[in-house]
């Protein structure tokens, strides 16, 4: 026996509790910090001494620090997290543009037409009335102010995506670049408790990385995280490749990776808010082509219509609206003749052989462009009125926000229960932790009991001697 | 069910229960304030259409009730005139009858042709009746006077129609050539009448008598045409009436909130909410920790 083999072995113990307790403090601290995987110590007895024909025991040696971690449950996370983030995204943007159009406040696009048509009817009764007329280019200046409004605003939303996507493309490479980096920091520091906090911070950043362009990740058994964007490596160990943004010969954003051969687009994969906005994108790109095309249809109409008709002053070829082939839906515009003098609306359909002036109850064209409400020439398949047209481009974004909310949903709740899986293998509980404190804290003094003891057991030899 | 669960995964879960409860009970605040049950046409897109559809119809409705209205208004004015018209025409038969009998001196028959020449004055006036400035016997020049004082007809052929419903028309402005000067014209006959007086012309004046009478059914013809267009006018006023009392209730289920049932809501969502805050504090103290 050897009492200072004893002393050995509690002064161990002493360290082991401390070092425990330490854990239970990090961990603790920890409780609330975001990606956050709980830690343990693995403690092992220390190898015994033979002495004497005895194998004296030598107290306990902390093996490990272990990172309560699944590997596959964080990567789903991960990509989770993608899908979530492109859902929500998706859904904003669609929702804002559903707000723009407001089916039923004064003013939007369908009540606007409402009106204007209807203020044409009205004019049937009286077609001489100035009141009525001036009614009807009030309406009908509303009503392209409304689509003017509509496309502007669907303009205004894929310039400010595009501008996110171009700025924000640096910020992602520095966000690959510290994953590289981290990744090598971890190799480098080995099994020590900050390996694990390193882990925690990388795999926050592949988080964020996975909520704005939908990466995923595998994790190795050395805990080097590998990141890929659509099966092609942007990550791998120490080494990154950047991603880059384009646009195409339409004008169109893409995302792409870098390679030494060139790039390698990505765009239609991307998940995460790249991904949701890209996807509203299309869809705001079909509005807004569904848009200017009833705009080129309807002022096309209208117009040739008008023209045959003649006004008060028994003139006659005249523009009811203008429109410019670039942008029609954005630069439709009530024509500046009829703006200034709603006597020039085109309602009659011949002059008055000795006055040379229409009567004033000649209201033939104005029936034509009336009938044209009824005339079921729009949409691709030609079978819709100009009415019911703009109801399918109300319809289809109304659909569209509808399934991103869904879809939305349905993401949120696939990361609630994933975090909760997270929660329940990485996460701290408390009560846990106020156990192993109490565990470390009789262990921390029932050790200092035996170096008192020993030591007084040492002191009693050496007054012998 | 989960092997571990920690407080702040509890509370965290109860955070977005609450998040989400919120988000419920802004919707059915802004259903009740708004009465509306649709707050975005998202939240039943397959509504978008019919609702469309619904307000352009009530649009229709709305402007024929108005087209009625004015037709009835019009065409009583047209019915007025002519009924005075023929009050005209009597008087003026009824002269020219006393006047057809010999026993009249020249002054007396002198006297006669000073009231016919105001009655024509007056049949002049009523040819040129209008409401509201339309002359409702001008066709579609209804804003100039049928007749001047020459008694030329100034106004068109064409008859002036308004639309009180998808397929009826309302004729609201007629020919007035047609009415006053058709098979016979009045004013003709007038001055016939007129010169037989001044002349003593028997035969002129009893030529009259049956001009008047031709007269007379000219414009008891159209006066039972105006009545036909009135009852044409009224009945679409009524039956656009009765289809926008339809459309609205149709639309009101569609898109309108019942509010009985969103109050109730509101409460139950109130207290679900208030349950939730309630769980959400008293989480705070379940640690061990806390007894340490």
């Amino acid at each position: 026996m050897s009492l200072l083999t004893t002393l050995h072995a509690a002064r161990r113990g002493i360290t082991v509790a401390s070092e425990g307790i330490n854990i239970v403090g990090h961990n603790t601290a920890n409780a609330t910090t975001d990606g956050y995987s709980r830690r343990d110590m693995t403690v092992t007895t220390m190898y015994p001494l033979y002495r004497n024909g005895a194998w004296l025991g030598q107290g306990p040696n902390r093996a490990s620090f272990t990172r309560s971690a699944d590997s596959f449950v964080d990567q789903n996370m991960i990509s989770t997290a993608g899908s979530q983030q492109y859902s929500k995204e998706a859904f904003d943007v669609l929702r804002m543009i559903e707000s723009k159009l407001s089916d039923s406040t004064p003013g939007s696009m369908i009540e606007s037409y409402r009106e204007f048509t209807e203020s044409m009817r009205n004019l049937t009764n009286e077609p001489d009335d100035p009141n009525l007329r001036d009614l009807v280019v009030v309406y009908a200046n509303r009503f392209t102010n409304s689509i003017n409004e509509a496309a502007e605003f669907a303009v205004d939303i894929k310039d400010s995506l595009r501008t996110d996507m171009e700025t924000t493309m640096s910020h992602l490479n520095d966000k690959l670049s510290t994953v590289a980096n981290l990744n090598k920091r971890i190799l480098a520091t080995g099994g020590s408790i900050s390996a694990g906090d390193l882990q925690d911070q990388r795999d926050l950043v592949i988080r964020e990385l996975a909520e704005v362009t939908g990466v995923t990740v595998r994790f190795s058994p050395d805990g080097q995280a590998n990141v890929y964007m659509d099966g092609h490596v942007l990550v791998q160990n120490e080494n990154y490749r950047e991603m880059e943004y384009y646009e195409d010969s339409n004008g169109d954003p893409q995302i792409a990776v870098r390679t030494d051969a060139g790039r390698i687009t990505v765009t239609d994969e991307l998940q995460g808010r790249f991904g949701g906005r890209l996807n509203a994108y299309e869809k705001v790109d079909e509005m807004l082509s569904s848009l200017n095309d009833w705009a080129t249809q309807f002022v096309s109409d209208f117009n040739t219509i008008h023209q045959a008709g003649f006004d008060e002053g028994g003139n006659t070829g005249l523009d009811f609206f203008t429109v410019n082939s670039i942008s029609p839906a954005s630069s439709i515009t009530v024509d500046a003749g009829i703006l200034a003098d709603s006597s020039t609306i085109a309602v009659a359909g011949a002059l008055n052989a000795v006055t040379g002036f229409p009567d004033a109850g000649d209201r033939d064209v104005l029936d034509l462009l009336i009938a044209l409400e009824d005339s079921a020439t729009y949409g691709s398949t030609g079978v819709y009125t100009a009415r019911q047209e703009l109801t399918n481009i109300y319809t289809s974004i109304a659909v569209q926000v509808r399934e991103a909310q869904d879809n939305y949903d349905l993401q949120s709740m696939r990361m609630e229960d994933i975090n909760e899986l997270r929660a329940s293998i990485s996460g701290v509980n408390l009560d846990e932790e106020a156990v192993k404190l109490m565990e470390y804290q009789a262990s921390y003094e029932a050790a200092s009991r035996v170096i008192s003891v020993t030591n007084m057991l040492l002191g009693q030899l050496m007054d012998i001697v | 069910m989960l092997i571990r669960s920690t407080l702040f995964s509890r509370l965290s879960y109860m955070s977005r229960e609450n998040t989400e409860l919120g988000s419920q009970l802004q919707d059915v605040q802004k259903q009740i304030t708004t009465g509306k049950r649709l707050v975005r046409m998202s939240e039943e897109p397959w509504t978008v259409s019919q609702i469309h559809q619904l307000r352009e119809e009530t649009s229709v409705q709305s402007v024929f009730k108005d087209s009625a209205n004015l037709a009835t208004t019009l065409l009583s004015q047209a019915e007025n005139g002519l009924s005075q018209s023929l009050n005209v025409m009597s008087r003026l038969k009824e002269l020219a009858i006393q006047a057809s009998n010999d026993t009249y001196s020249l002054e007396d028959l002198s006297n006669m042709a000073e009231e016919v020449e105001n009655l024509k004055e007056r049949v002049l006036n009523l040819a040129n009746t209008e409401f509201n400035g339309r002359y409702v016997f001008s066709g579609t020049a209804y804003d100039t006077p049928p007749f001047d004082s020459t008694y030329t007809y100034a106004g068109t052929t064409t008859e002036v129609s308004v639309d009180v419903s998808t397929s009826a028309k309302a004729e609201v402005g007629f020919d007035g050539s047609d009415v006053f000067q058709g098979s016979v014209d009045v004013f003709a006959a007038i001055d016939n009448l007129l010169t037989g007086l001044n002349t003593d012309d028997s035969t002129l004046i009893r030529g009259a008598i049956s001009d008047f009478d031709d007269v007379f059914d000219q414009m008891a013809n159209y006066i039972t045409r105006i009545g036909a267009e009135t009852n044409i006018s009224e009945d679409m006023y009524e039956v656009a009436t009765n289809i926008e009392i339809g459309l609205s209730q149709r639309l009101s289920a569609v898109e309108d909130v019942d509010a009985a049932e969103a109050l109730t809501r509101f409460s139950m969502l109130q207290n679900q909410y208030q349950i939730n805050l309630q769980l959400t504090t008293k989480m705070r103290g379940m640690s061990l920790f806390e007894r340490m």
